[in-house]
């Protein structure tokens, strides 16, 4: 139900409740005037007053407690583009002096919102000259109508009857605010002894905004511009970025967030050298023999397995050629080292050169360098072979790796810490493993432990990677339509 | 112009007790005082600076990844331990260290180990440069199962296009990767014979060790499947196919290495640690007898005798007196250490009729080192347990060491006599 409450109707109220005792203290007066008291009065009124400006004095120079006003944080699936372009907007809001951009002035507060939304399409696409003007005049529309409804929402739980307030009455109130600060107490107090008429109605608004006064000054207003500057920055920052569509105007359907996010399998590299295991850690994960594991090296090509497990949904497991001690070679397969959402090194333990591992790392790495809008995948480093480590006839496990007990279980522990070192892998995420095809697959949940522990990361990375995806076939869907041949 | 006329005009200038002549071998208390205390003049270290430039140290150059087994070669060759081979390895060059045996001293063997080969781009040119002038022996080292040998082979062209002449072994370790169980042992008898790879041969390994073959053909190398292990690690032998690989080295390099780091039949072990030290102090005199000054050429080997006695009394931690080194030239006889009295010993030598006699005073000078350092190893084993010697037993001892020693070191020094 929505009725229309006018500040009118509630000041009307507001004045039945105040008039009689208004009415007591003029009556008051009067009578003071009519038995000649005044002039005995009026200094002990004066002087309390001065004495409560002396208390008022006091308590504001005791800070009352910030209340915890809710800040604005970045999404944490952006790139880590999107990230150094929030750094720095997060710099600006902090930086922002309330008294240069005071809210009744909207002429400011829009240049301040163009300058935000500038810097973020500069920094996105700094070819363009005019980055801002690469966007098309509703996207801006977009970003502003997403800052407004999250500027209503924030003031409606945490600035009070601003429901009720307009625009114009709540510029009112803040230009009053100004004032009051503007002039001292001393006169106002004064002016109330004086014309306690003309006062009635400024202490009035102060009523409204009591609630603000109770917040240390300016800082209402510097978190309120603030928090525009950084909601415009956060919007701006999803537009340009591609994590927000604005509502395609053709097909108004499901949140441009969902669209743009359609419900895909994990996908899992296994990368390694010649020989390192890769086939049969891939047979072991899938429990059944599908690829083919040799003495010579096979595979050239990446071949595709589905690996189902009830933690992990569904993932697509590729079994990549071994590289060698060249660089590695995938583009020749049409695939790109950005096209995975977790990668698995397969090392061997008795194979001590592993340079051909930190280079196919550091390449790995350096893709994602050139491509700030997306972000690595996590790896995982998987040490096969550890049976064959000395002492080379023993193989009882389970070994303790993290506190070796012996020889077996030292030998394992060297060959974990010298992967992880010369891979630049945290040594949590080097697992040892055994796949030895005649014996007990050993530690192999591990793997499937740590690509569990890994799912959050490895979603992020899936997440921006449909995201550039899907953006690759937004643009081309809209172009058909702009043809008209969708 | 014979050596031994040499000697012989030297020997009756002695009778005239000339007290001028520098002599060395003139009287034995001169000669105890030059033993324990070699001071060395400068005309002397002259000499024994161009002996060491002179002498052609071996070279073993092990090109091979890291933990492909070049230290387990290294050791299983010098039946050094781990340890010591570990803390021996100097750096030479960027890309590679080497390890001087049985120390830089009396290096009898060098070991190059090239750490290079794992590095991406590695260029050989600079280790070639390091060992160009070094006599050689090339050995690459494998892993059985490994298949990544693009830089391996890489680098060994481009060893092979500047020496094509440098002969090549290809050891392919680490066999029992290649098992299909933990429990395999050792195929015997060992069934790579003159590079074959026969039927008892685990197929995973033969396919592997064959495919090797075929990416490092065209090389001229020879391949010997090698498996050398600690004891502990379980499998017998643990020198696995070390006699194809001495095989292959003593064809490569003819100079009787195997026989002279051979210490299977030694007993002792300080005896054992001695021996490496004994024939190459051994082989230094023997070329410093060669030297065409005489008196120089006598100096240098005394002082490098006395080198010898030091050394090995360092081993056997005891003093070396002026009681013991008496001792034992008293039971020999300094004759026989001058060549003068030794004559009815040449005759023991092998093969006397037919060596050029020039070369003769070489190899009896070393065959005389190789004896006094055998006996003095005697003589200080028997010391430690406390017994006494009589001077029979020394000299025979000294005899038949001076026998084995003519034997082992006759093509080394031959060998490093002939510098043409």
């Amino acid at each position: 139900m929505k009725m229309m409450k006018t500040p009118i109707l509630l000041l009307i109220l507001f004045l039945m409740m105040v008039l009689p005792w208004l009415a007591l203290a003029v009556l008051g007066v009067v009578w003071l005037w009519q038995q000649h008291y005044l002039l005995q009065a009026a200094p002990v009124l004066v002087s309390l007053y001065g004495i409560a400006w002396l208390l008022s004095r006091k308590l504001q120079q005791d800070e009352p407690m910030p209340p915890a006003l809710p800040g604005v944080d970045p999404d944490d699936r952006w790139s880590p583009a999107a990230k150094e372009i929030w750094d720095k907007i997060d710099a600006l809001a902090k930086e922002l002096n309330p008294a240069d951009y005071p809210l009744t002035d909207t002429a400011r507060l829009a240049g301040l919102a163009r300058r935000v939304i500038t810097e973020t399409a500069a920094h996105f696409r700094p070819e363009a000259g005019h980055a801002e003007l690469d966007v098309p005049l509703r996207n801006i529309l977009y970003i502003v109508e997403q800052v407004c409804r999250d500027m209503r929402e924030l003031l409606d739980e945490k600035v009070p009857f601003s429901h009720l307030i307009t625009v114009r009455e709540g510029l009112q109130l803040w230009k009053w605010r100004q004032r009051f600060r503007q002039i001292d107490f001393l006169r106002r107090t004064l002016a109330m002894g004086a014309s306690p008429f003309t006062a009635i109605p400024a202490e009035l608004s102060r009523f409204f905004t009591g609630k603000i006064a109770d917040y240390p000054k300016g800082l209402l207003e510097r978190w309120l511009l603030q928090t525009i500057v950084k909601k415009i920055g956060y919007y701006a920052i999803g537009l340009y970025s591609g994590h927000l569509l604005p509502p395609s105007p053709t097909a108004p359907g499901p949140e441009p967030e969902e669209s743009a996010l359609p419900q895909r399998p994990l996908r899992v590299l296994v990368a390694g050298q010649v020989n390192a295991g890769k086939s049969s850690l891939i047979n072991t994960l899938l429990g059944e023999f599908r690829t083919t594991v040799d003495v010579l090296p096979v595979a050239d090509e990446l071949r595709v397995y589905k690996l189902r497990h009830p933690d992990i949904d569904e993932v697509l497991l590729y079994d990549s050629p071994g590289y060698g001690e060249e660089s590695f070679r995938l583009r020749k397969s049409g695939w790109q080292l950005g096209d995975f959402d977790l990668v698995l090194v397969v090392c061997s333990a008795v194979q001590a050169g592993r340079e051909a591992d930190g280079r196919f790392l550091s390449e790995l790495r350096s893709w994602y360098g050139a491509h700030l809008e997306r972000r690595m995948p996590p790896v995982l480093a998987v040490v096969t072979h550890v049976d064959q480590l000395r002492p080379f006839r023993e193989w009882q496990p389970p070994y303790d790796v993290d506190n070796p007990d012996n020889v077996k279980a030292r030998s394992i522990r060297e060959a974990v810490d010298s992967v992880a070192q010369s891979l630049q892998v945290e040594p949590e995420d080097c697992l040892p493993v055994s796949l030895a095809a005649s014996t007990e697959a050993y530690n192999i949940e591990a793997v499937l432990a740590g690509m569990v522990k890994k799912l959050p990361e490895s979603l992020r990375t899936q997440y921006l990677r449909t995201l550039s995806e899907g953006q690759r076939k937004e643009k081309i869907m809209r172009l058909l339509g702009q043809l008209g041949i969708r | 112009m014979s050596k031994l006329s040499d000697l012989f005009s030297k020997w009756k200038s002695r009778n005239k007790r000339n007290p001028e002549s520098n002599e060395p071998f003139a009287e034995r208390r001169d000669y105890t005082a030059k033993i324990l205390n070699p001071g060395v003049d400068a005309a002397v270290e002259q000499a024994i600076k161009a002996i060491h430039a002179s002498l052609p140290t071996p070279v073993f150059w092990l090109l091979g990844k890291t933990q492909s087994g070049k230290s387990a070669i290294v050791r299983t060759l010098t039946h050094s331990t781990a340890a010591e081979i570990g803390s021996g390895f100097k750096p030479c060059t960027k890309t590679a260290m080497f390890f001087d045996y049985p120390d830089s001293e009396s290096a009898l063997l060098r070991f190059l180990d090239t750490r290079g080969l794992s590095e991406a781009g590695y260029d050989p040119s600079e280790d070639m440069a390091w060992c160009e002038r070094q006599a050689h022996l090339l050995i690459v080292v494998v892993k059985a199962m490994d298949h990544q040998l693009e830089t391996l082979v890489s680098a060994l062209r481009k060893i092979r296009k500047a020496h094509p002449d440098w002969p090549l072994i290809v050891a392919q370790t680490s066999l029992h990767e290649g098992y299909p169980g933990r429990a395999a042992n050792h195929p015997q008898p060992y069934p790579f014979a003159s590079e074959a790879v026969g039927p008892a041969v685990p197929a995973g390994l033969r396919i592997s060790l064959l495919k090797q073959r075929q990416v490092l053909a065209g090389l001229n190398a020879r391949f010997v499947p090698i498996d050398f292990t600690f004891p502990e690690d379980g499998y017998e032998p643990a020198d696995y196919g070390i006699d194809a690989f001495w095989t292959a080295i003593e064809a490569a390099l003819p100079i009787g290495l195997r026989a002279m780091l051979d210490i299977g039949r030694i007993n002792d072990v300080y005896s054992k640690a001695a021996h490496p030290h004994i024939v190459s102090y051994a082989i230094l005199t023997g070329c410093a007898a060669a030297i065409p000054l005489p008196a120089a050429g006598l100096s240098a080997v005394v002082i490098l005798q006395g080198k010898m006695f030091h050394s090995i009394a360092s081993i056997y931690g005891l003093p070396l007196t002026r009681q013991s080194v008496s001792e034992i030239i008293g039971a020999i006889g300094l004759g026989v250490l001058s060549g003068m009295g030794g004559r009815e010993l040449l005759k023991l030598v092998p093969y006397y009729g037919q060596t050029v006699v020039a070369g003769m005073a070489g190899l009896y000078t070393a065959a005389v080192s190789y004896a006094l350092g055998k006996t003095l190893c005697f003589y200080f084993s028997h010391t430690k347990q406390g017994e006494a010697l009589s001077p029979e037993a020394l000299n025979a001892m000294f005899k038949r060491e001076f026998m084995r020693g003519g034997e082992l070191l006759r093509d080394a020094v031959k060998r490093r006599q002939a510098p043409e």
